[in-house]
């Protein structure tokens, strides 16, 4: 099944060093703009910005451009812009799973019905598939709590879903 | 293309661009330049996060407005302690999902 990812997840999920294992076991797409986004980074070496890249040119995350006429219409639902746009519109499309840790677009795949999950939920679901052992779902659970994108609650939680 | 713009600035502020100028071998017009537009940078990642703090922005939203990638963008939303406002009601079922799809 694939995939939408959004540059949040992309990022974070490069950040704690497992984007390149989820991309090898996993259909993943991206949009043409969400990987622009990613991309600019490069300029100033980010690490997160050259994996992408990476796993594009290895054809291990696609890039996708979403019809437009999807677009505008989402677009004047939501109000969505950019990345996030593309995201939601590929995945409505394609009845696809949405991976987002933008709260914005997590609030407009619920408005339009369509699956999401997020990094979070990536560590414990590639761990509970034996893709990473234990010790890395807590290593990438605890740097995600030092980065500091989710809140200690969270983050809580999750550290508890590790089995 | 530059463009020409009448500004008026304090007398500090020019005593200082002038002190600087000096410093630095060139002329007035030039320091001023280069601070308005190091200026200009701060004032956008400013208007980006103000907008993202109040959820009137989406994180690439809040990137595009400072023109930084988005990688930045959430270097400096952490970096200031904005965090996403998810919620554990938001990720009820995202787990479950998770499980079905992910290999």
């Amino acid at each position: 099944m694939t995939i939408i990812a959004d540059a949040t997840s992309l990022i974070l999920l490069a950040k704690i060093s497992i984007l390149e294992t989820f991309a090898n076991r996993n259909d993943i797409v991206t949009s043409e703009l969400v990987y622009k986004e990613v991309i600019k980074g490069k300029e100033k070496g980010r690490m997160d910005s050259m994996l992408t890249e990476k796993l594009v040119q290895e054809n291990k995350l696609k890039v996708k451009t979403p019809n437009n006429d999807t677009k505008t219409s989402i677009e004047k639902l939501l109000n969505l812009k950019f990345g996030e746009l593309e995201v939601v519109s590929l995945a409505h499309k394609t009845k696809s799973t949405i991976l987002s840790d933008d709260k914005k677009c997590i609030n407009a795949a619920k408005a339009l019905s369509i699956d999401f999950m997020t990094s979070l939920d990536v560590i414990i679901a590639l761990h509970r598939k034996n893709a990473i052992t234990k010790e890395k779902a807590i290593e990438s659970i605890d740097e995600l709590e030092s980065y500091g994108w989710y809140s200690k609650e969270l983050i809580k939680i999750y550290r508890g879903k590790i089995k | 293309m530059m463009k020409n713009v009448s500004v008026r600035l304090k007398e500090d502020f020019m005593k200082e661009a002038e002190k600087l100028a000096k410093l630095k071998a060139i002329d007035k017009s030039a320091i001023i330049r280069e601070a308005l537009e190091k200026g200009f940078s701060e004032v956008k990642l400013e208007i980006a996060l103000d907008r993202f703090s109040k959820g009137k922005a989406s994180t690439s939203e809040a990137a595009k407005i400072a023109d930084i990638s988005m990688g930045e963008m959430m270097d400096e939303l952490v970096k200031r302690g904005l965090k996403q406002k998810i919620t554990k009601e938001d990720l009820e079922r995202s787990l479950e999902r998770a499980l079905k799809v992910v290999k």
